[in-house]
């Protein structure tokens, strides 16, 4: 038998997946948190007692505000991908909660205020690697650049957080160039 | 009902995706508007996709999704076509 026009059909189903597949968060979130992180690195030099409250604040906030965006951006485009929207959810929790718990150590005097911000950019720097990995690829580079401020903050002294921060948050406008973004309409 | 490819395409989407709307459905399998209204009618009609109207931005968009009958007529129709083209394929 001539299978070749079901192989067909599978190629057609096959690559209408593909393009269904191409899509990454909207670009405002990669503006908003290049802003987050510009501000809270660069208090870290210059305001350090606002850095704690800053991050409370700021984190949390950012990944609702960031949710939020996603969700609107699958409605504007007319995809509805609750799976992938948990898998965001659960990834990004999950690394802040193991900034939570690192924090208890700051807490109770176990670890200096200095080392606690290391240690927190590096959890940070996995998180975002591995979102990377797991969730959008521009992620990795960015967790890459932020291990490498880890390091540069370990050997360099003076304004070194403020410089690491100006540098993440220019990659992340980059990565929010890079890519292809899928246009949608939202008329039925 | 899913031996049409533009079908076929429709319930592969809405298995893979929780909930699509006409106009991504639309682009994404680059049908016209009467062919893909046409398409998903029949599935509807059969059971294996179930829609939903809303107003977004004050515009009226139909969300589509599978159906459970759907997934499973999904999943033996790609068996049979995977056993299809195995069996026609010569062993070496």
């Amino acid at each position: 038998m001539d299978t070749t026009p079901i192989e067909g059909d599978l190629q057609f189903v096959k690559e209408v997946l593909r393009k269904s597949e191409g899509k990454r968060s909207p670009r405002t979130i990669y503006f908003l948190w290049a802003a987050i992180v510009l501000v809270g690195f660069a208090l870290v030099d210059f305001a350090p007692v606002r850095v704690g409250i800053y991050w409370m604040i700021a984190g949390p906030a950012g990944g609702v505000i960031s949710a939020i965006l996603g969700y609107r951006e699958g409605q504007r485009l007319g995809q509805r991908d609750a799976d992938i929207g948990i898998r965001h959810c659960l990834h990004w929790l999950g690394m802040m909660g193991a900034i939570a718990l690192v924090v208890i150590l700051g807490i109770t005097g176990a670890v200096g205020q200095v080392n606690l911000g290391r240690i927190i950019l590096v959890i940070v720097a996995l998180g975002y690697f591995l979102a990377g990995i797991h969730l959008e690829r521009p992620l990795m580079w960015i967790g890459l650049l932020m291990g490498t401020g880890y390091v540069a903050i370990l050997f360099i002294s003076g304004h070194t957080w403020t410089v690491v921060g100006a540098i993440i948050a220019i990659s992340m406008v980059a990565a929010a160039f890079t890519g292809e973004r899928q246009s949608g309409a939202t008329v039925s | 009902m899913l031996e049409h490819r533009a079908r076929l395409g429709i319930c592969v989407l809405l298995a893979r995706h929780q909930e699509l709307s006409f106009s991504r459905l639309k682009e994404l399998l680059g049908e016209t508007d009467g062919n893909l209204g046409a398409h998903l009618r029949k599935l509807e009609e059969s059971g294996y996709a179930r829609v939903r109207k809303q107003f977004v931005q004050r515009k009226p968009v139909s969300w589509y999704s599978l159906s459970a009958e759907g997934r499973k007529a999904l999943q033996s129709h790609l068996h049979a076509i995977t056993d299809l083209i195995r069996k026609s394929k010569p062993t070496r």
